[in-house]
């Protein structure tokens, strides 16, 4: 007796398949190995370590099976640990002073070693990380951290009260988080200034730190208080290096801390570490912690998507330009230049209607955002991600890009690295969407 | 996000988990003699022999190789060897089909030694004409689907439309499928000009069914449309050439709902009983019409509501003229605007996985019948379920009846699942008395197997297997 009919519906929307051609990476192959035991679990850890999880299998699926979660608990499950290079950089995703410390020196030892040309397959680290958010006010308090992830312990701050975390659960949180917003937003636009948290994640301050400064400047435009913060590594990294306990730890020293911060937003600049806040972290929390992490949960947002809608809400109300041009932007400073030349989009798995929506708000300022015909993973999740990444370039191409935007800096990178031999460049959707004033 | 884990190494022996049992049991070997073979002629690549491999591409195990070759030569090689070293064959196309009738019936080639699966899912290249010539070929792994695309790339028509589209042509021929569109177009059969074949032996052959065709001494005795429904058991069709249409000029889709499915029942015969010709015609109890109108189809309220489909073809006047016809007999019939009828008919396409949205397991029995025992049958149905206290879901063809009968067990359920094989028993009984004959795209149980093994010695299958003697002495496929 089984769920699966079989229908092979998921087949031709899966990235994987179509780089690969083999039946066991296929969805339905997957879905056949899950529960074979007898089967070589390194063989196993390599087939459902493939999936890319771009989630349009499980969309497909007339049987609403949730095959994407299906194969990442077993790739989780087959999974083995990683080497020291692995602990390492869960080591230091847990400490975000010392990643900003080690990316400069990163930074030069990568920049030597791309003029010698010894260095082709990493992607490019920013010049420079992106400052903390809030930095300047220098009160930004760091993650108690537990022991086993190294993050620094620090008792009793005294920058913020430690009055006992609320009871109420989840769905409450998200209740009240929704009606405290409301009340401040009733009173004007803003007016009694809104505070944001503003997670960039290891990418946005690694590899994007334009588009986290883009975000900062968006935000503090629209009078939006960016709260201080030393928030480490959503924990993701871990998981996806074989390290569950140290992702759950990274998790529970962010929690620590949120649960002490007053803000009404976290806003996210990539959507898997929206997806990890969402979905894992409330998984993850202990007890004491439960509240912390449903607050989390219910006031997180993707500063993309959040944007866009309150674009499309001044516009509804007629109020386009005035948001358009003098809250959000400077015009002509995206990276199209004045016409938006050549601005393709790529769909994320998470995002995948914004660049409609993107497109329609962009087109009121003049500036054409191109869909491509058919959406194509970049594979970036997965190990096969040069060969599914190359059907994204085959799929981007014959919309001649001359910049490729998306709004997953996960994306961004691999795309970057598939397209740097064609000379397009990679943007960040909050660089057309709020871009940065002149200097 | 996992930015370090671009740096985690792949194979940290000193880190890595103690091996156990099936780890060393299965540990990578060298490739064996067989697959190297298998491998010079459709490169090592497409040769899969690993037991993950083995157990995606034949679940039910019983091989011991599966080759993967690109087109009609590389197959006629490996036929040749399987041949020449004694292998039986098994066919796989896009793996859409159940276990169907065939190891069960006692074939001896089954018994003797694993077989080497033929895998058709690289043989895929579509080939169109000219508009004119309403001639396209297609490779036997290309999907229903992009036929069906391609022929309407060229403005004409490709009318079978077996399950979810993603089914492979091959699968479909060697079936001879048709879906809800066989009403008026007939099954894949229909559609043949000529098929390439492959003996078991790697014999290549164009077989041919054009009306003017003359391969013997008169006209109508062709190979074709006896290798269509074969179910590969006398050769494996490699390429096809499909007679096109032309498309309709206008295409309806009707909806009607009903109280129960005795209503669609009356319905469907008041339909068949007129002198309209529909394009398909569809009916679905409550659970399937769940499925396919919820969420988002309008009218709401009906979802969830017995129901029949209805989509009428042809010329714009033909098409008001039946739609006219069709209001007197169906009072309550709402046209679907195009987006809704294209929604409803891919729901409806993908309704037998769909039904599995409540995440228990199903297992599907098909019945036939004529339509004037319609009625009987879904009392029949209704008695054999209830008696049991089994759930099912029943949808299906109505124009020519055949239904599909979902029966729901529960997850790990021993008893409940021994009740719905007694249903399936039951339901077969009741096939036989409304028929007197056998769906063949039931699953293969006892009963059924008792059924043929009684029937082995009439004189049908007698000729019949006579004839499989002919294109396959030695019953390798």
């Amino acid at each position: 007796m089984n769920i699966c009919q079989n229908c092979r519906l998921c087949v031709p929307v899966c990235p994987v398949y179509a780089a690969t051609g083999r039946e066991e990476l296929a969805p339905p192959g997957k879905l056949l190995l899950l529960h074979r035991r007898e089967i070589n679990p390194e063989d196993l850890a390599e087939i459902f370590a493939s999936c890319a999880e771009c989630g349009a299998c499980s969309k497909a699926c007339p049987a609403g099976i949730p095959l994407v979660r299906e194969f990442s608990l077993a790739a989780a499950e087959n999974r083995r640990c990683p080497g020291w290079p692995g602990r390492l950089a869960v080591f230091v995703s847990a400490r975000p002073r010392l990643a900003r410390l080690l990316h400069r020196a990163l930074y030069s030892a990568q920049a030597l070693l791309r003029r010698r040309g010894k260095l082709t397959g990493l992607a490019p680290l920013a010049a420079r990380p992106a400052k903390a958010p809030g930095a300047a006010r220098n009160d930004a308090p760091e993650p108690s951290g537990q022991e086993n992830t190294g993050a620094r312990r620090r008792s009793d701050d005294e920058y913020f009260d430690d009055r006992p975390a609320p009871v109420w659960g989840r769905k409450k949180a998200a209740k009240k988080a929704g009606a405290v917003r409301e009340a401040r937003e009733k009173t004007g636009p803003m007016a009694a200034k809104a505070r944001a948290l503003l997670f960039a994640g290891c990418l946005g301050t690694h590899f994007l730190p334009g588009a986290v400064e883009t975000a900062q400047a968006a935000l503090t435009r629209l009078g939006i208080e960016i709260v201080p913060h030393q928030l480490a590594c959503c924990g993701q990294s871990a998981l996806l290096g074989g390290l569950p306990k140290n992702a759950r730890a990274m998790a529970q020293a962010n929690l620590e801390m949120l649960g002490r911060l007053d803000f009404d937003y976290l806003f996210t600049l990539c959507p898997h570490c929206l997806a990890t806040i969402r979905q894992k972290w409330p998984q993850w929390a202990p007890r004491e912690l439960r509240s912390a992490a449903g607050q989390a949960a219910a006031k997180s947002a993707d500063i993309t998507a959040w944007l866009l809608e309150r674009l499309e809400a001044e516009a509804a109300r007629g109020a386009t330009e005035q948001l358009s041009t003098d809250q959000l932007s400077e015009e002509n400073r995206h990276p199209g230049g004045k016409n938006g030349a050549g601005l393709v989009w790529h769909a994320s798995c998470h995002g995948q209607d914004i660049g409609a929506r993107l497109s329609k708000a962009l087109a009121c300022r003049g500036i054409e955002l191109r869909l491509p015909e058919s959406r194509a993973c970049c594979g970036a999740r997965s190990p096969l991600r040069g060969e599914i990444s190359s059907l994204a370039r085959n799929s981007l191409l014959p919309a001649k890009p001359a910049t490729v935007i998306s709004d997953c800096p996960f994306c961004l990178l691999q795309l970057g690295k598939t397209f740097r031999r064609d000379g397009v460049g990679t943007a960040h959707a909050l660089e057309l969407l709020a871009p940065r004033e002149k200097a | 996000m996992p930015l370090f884990s671009f740096f985690s190494r792949k194979n940290d022996k000193k880190n890595a988990p103690a091996a156990p049992e099936a780890r060393r049991k299965n540990a990578a070997q060298p490739a064996s003699p067989l697959q190297k073979a298998f491998g010079e002629i459709v490169g090592p690549e497409n040769v899969h022999a690993s037991p993950a491999q083995l157990a995606v591409y034949a679940p039910r195990g019983g091989v011991e190789v599966a080759v993967a070759p690109a087109n009609g030569e590389e197959l006629a090689r490996c036929l040749e060897f399987s041949h020449g070293e004694g292998f039986p064959l098994q066919v796989r196309g896009a793996g859409t089909a159940r276990p169907v009738l065939g190891d069960e019936m006692g074939d001896p080639a089954s018994d003797r030694r694993p077989a080497v699966l033929i895998s058709l899912g690289r043989m895929r290249r579509i080939r169109t004409e000219q508009k004119c010539d309403r001639t396209l070929f297609a490779e036997a792994g290309a999907a229903a689907e992009d036929v069906s695309a391609a022929a309407a790339k060229l403005g004409l028509f490709y009318p079978p439309c077996p399950g979810t589209g993603q089914s492979s042509l091959g699968g479909s021929l060697a079936l001879n499928s048709g879906g809800p569109n066989a009403l008026k177009y007939g099954h894949a059969r229909s559609y043949v000009r000529s098929l390439e074949i492959f003996t078991a032996s790697g014999q290549r052959m164009t077989v041919r069914a054009g009306r003017h065709d003359a391969e013997f001494y008169g006209h109508g005795l062709q190979l074709a449309p006896l290798l269509c429904g074969s179910g590969a058991r006398l050769a494996i069709i490699g390429r096809a050439e499909l007679a096109l249409l032309p498309r309709p000029e206008e295409d309806i889709t009707l909806h009607a709902v009903f109280d129960d499915i005795y209503g669609c029942a009356d319905a469907a015969r008041a339909v068949m009983e007129s002198s309209l010709a529909p394009c398909a015609l569809e009916i679905m109890d409550a659970a399937s019409a769940a499925c396919v109108f919820a969420p988002g189809l309008s009218p709401n309220e009906a979802a969830g509501r017995p129901c029949v489909l209805l989509r009428l073809d042809g010329s714009a006047a033909e098409v008001s003229a039946s739609l006219g016809q069709t209001q007197k007999i169906l009072p309550t019939a709402r046209r679907l605007d195009p987006a809704e009828a294209e929604k409803a008919w891919r729901g409806r396409a993908s309704l037998a996985a769909a039904l599995g949205r409540n995440g228990q397991p199903m297992r599907f029995v098909h019945i036939e019948s004529p339509l004037s025992r319609l009625s009987s049958l879904l009392d029949g149905v209704a008695e054999v379920c209830g008696e049991q206290g089994v759930r099912a879901a029943v949808f299906g063809h109505a124009g020519r009846p055949r239904l599909h009968v979902a029966l729901y067990g529960i997850e790990g359920d021993e008893q409940m699942e021994a009740r719905v094989r007694t249903c399936e028993k039951q339901l077969f009984t009741l096939e036989l008395v409304l028929r007197k004959a056998m769906s063949s795209e039931s699953e293969m149980d006892e009963t059924r197997g008792q059924w043929l093994a009684a029937r082995k010695d009439s004189p049908e299958q007698g000729l019949l297997n006579g004839i499989r003697n002919i294109f396959d002495p030695q019953h390798r496929l």
